[in-house]
């Protein structure tokens, strides 16, 4: 082989492994670019479920309501679900379905809102579901403790809403 | 030429493509990775616009103040658009128009006197409001029911309607013209920007009235509407749009309707739980009414202005439901709301 031959093959060479270096390097900044995305993705559907579960947790449909009777005044019971009302959001939803695509989806998006009381008994209750054609893929659950408040016994119960959001 | 020669101008000719090669490839791997940023910043600012939208609205009297460097937003049909992607879809009394340094928002309840909602209100400080008063106590009383609950970060002017050719010029994008208890002037020369005027006239209830929208570009009265209590004067001010503010209080009458009906299944729940004859029949007349109030308020939804027609019986049901969740309240029962 000639010197220019060789001087030639060593130059391509050169190149050729510095490309492969800057390949591998591609290769492994995409895989962690990949990895960032995906825990970005997760971040933002924890983010969703969270935003869900507050909105749930202030719906006046449901909500504990607090009245002042001097002031006239009327405030949300931080933590507390009113379960009468519960039961008629759930029937008011029924006979709505309109609703449940429009008003309450913009608010609670594809999502499922279960109560679960813990203490006295154990029991679940839906409050809201919408899946749409979604085949949950991803879903992101959030819980909150609750009091769940009986008014006709006046009693209060244990549980846990449970938010799960179908992304 | 000798062979040297060629090698070297060769080796030299190979060095620059592959130098070229190499720059190509990095320049468009950095306007990849700055495109991909910019991609994540603006998802960032939606959805950081997102969460404050809901954290607002989740509870009431939360007042905040976010950074939004110059991004320009337009709200209509319930949706809150940044370019093309929809930020919100929540209820707004806000401009159809927002645009400034920094995007301010607070929220209120809505109560008929049980909660219904929170409505959120938001705008810039670029937006000027101007309210126009006169000595009348009841054009003082709705500006000082304005004045204290709109957010203080807002820019907020006040003239009185003898003096408002006086007014001054600060060169904002919107401003509103909000006529309290007095009648809309048409011509307002002195100030520039995109300009409104909201009529806002009580009936004798002191609670009820209408309001008239005009646009100062157009010449002309947009639309005329209702309002029900002060939550919906102050989202007439912030909006200083007629679309905007129709659509918002068909929403809250809609509202209205839903908690009606859930209140009076618990009436009616609260009734059968109950073994003392005296309450059951109040729980039994709160839930007659809360059935009369459902169907007023889906009346309402449909078309505000029915409020004319119907707000003697309306302002009458309430009251009634109110002295009844008060009579309970006093018994130690549960109450309605």
């Amino acid at each position: 082989m000639k010197h220019a031959q060789i001087q030639m093959f060593e130059t391509t060479m050169v190149l050729l492994i510095f490309f492969i270096i800057v390949g591998f390097g591609l290769i492994f900044y995409s895989n962690y670019m990949h990895q960032q995305v995906e825990k970005n993705r997760k971040h933002v559907e924890d983010l969703n479920a969270i935003d869900v579960a507050l909105v749930a947790m202030n719906l006046p449909e449901i909500a504990c309501t607090v009245s002042s009777v001097m002031e006239n005044d009327i405030v949300i019971k931080p933590g507390c679900v009113d379960m009468r009302k519960v039961e008629a959001f759930s029937d008011y939803l029924a006979n709505n379905p309109e609703e449940l695509g429009s008003y309450y989806f913009d608010r609670l998006q594809y999502s499922k809102i279960m109560l679960n009381e813990i203490y006295p008994e154990k029991k679940a209750f839906v409050v809201y579901s919408y899946s749409g054609l979604k085949h949950n893929e991803h879903n992101s659950s959030f819980y909150v403790p609750v009091s769940m408040y009986w008014p006709d016994k006046d009693t209060y119960s244990f549980g846990v809403m449970e938010v799960t959001l179908m992304q | 030429m000798k062979r040297g020669i060629i090698t070297v101008q060769f080796n030299w000719i190979f060095v620059l493509v592959a130098g070229s090669l190499i720059l190509a490839g990095t320049v468009t791997f950095i306007l990849m990775n700055k495109g991909v940023n910019e991609k994540q910043d603006y998802s960032k600012a939606l959805r950081g616009i997102k969460t404050f939208i809901t954290g607002a609205y989740a509870s009431k009297g939360k007042s905040l103040a976010l950074p939004i460097n110059g991004l320009v937003m337009t709200y209509d049909e319930s949706q809150l658009r940044l370019g093309s992607s929809v930020i919100s879809e929540y209820m707004l009394f806000a401009p159809h128009k927002i645009k400034g340094n920094k995007l301010l928002i607070w929220s209120d309840d809505f109560s008929v006197p049980y909660l219904v909602t929170n409505v959120a209100y938001m705008t810039t400080p670029q937006v000027r409001y101007v309210f126009v008063y006169d000595d009348t106590p009841l054009s003082l009383k709705m500006l000082y029911g304005l004045n204290a609950s709109f957010d203080n970060r807002t820019f907020r002017s006040f003239v009185k309607y003898d003096d408002i050719n006086s007014i001054e010029d600060f060169n904002n994008y919107y401003v509103v013209f909000a006529f309290l208890n007095t009648n809309l002037k048409e011509n307002m020369p002195g100030v520039n920007g995109e300009k409104y005027g909201v009529e806002i006239k009580y009936d004798d209830n002191n609670f009820t009235g209408k309001v008239r929208f005009y646009s100062y570009q157009s010449h002309s009265y947009e639309g005329t509407s209702v309002f029900f209590g002060e939550k919906m004067i102050e989202g007439a001010v912030v909006s200083g749009d007629y679309s905007v503010y129709n659509e918002n209080i068909k929403q809250m009458f809609e509202r209205a309707k839903a908690i009606s009906y859930i209140l009076r299944h618990k009436a009616e729940a609260l009734k059968s739980g109950s073994d003392n004859e005296n309450i059951q029949e109040w729980y039994d007349s709160s839930a007659q009414r809360l059935a009369t109030l459902e169907g007023l308020f889906e009346k309402l939804s449909v078309n505000p202005k029915q409020l004319i027609v119907v707000k003697g019986t309306l302002l009458q049901n309430l009251k009634e439901l109110s002295i009844q969740n008060k009579k309970l309240f006093l018994k130690s029962s549960p109450t309605i709301y």
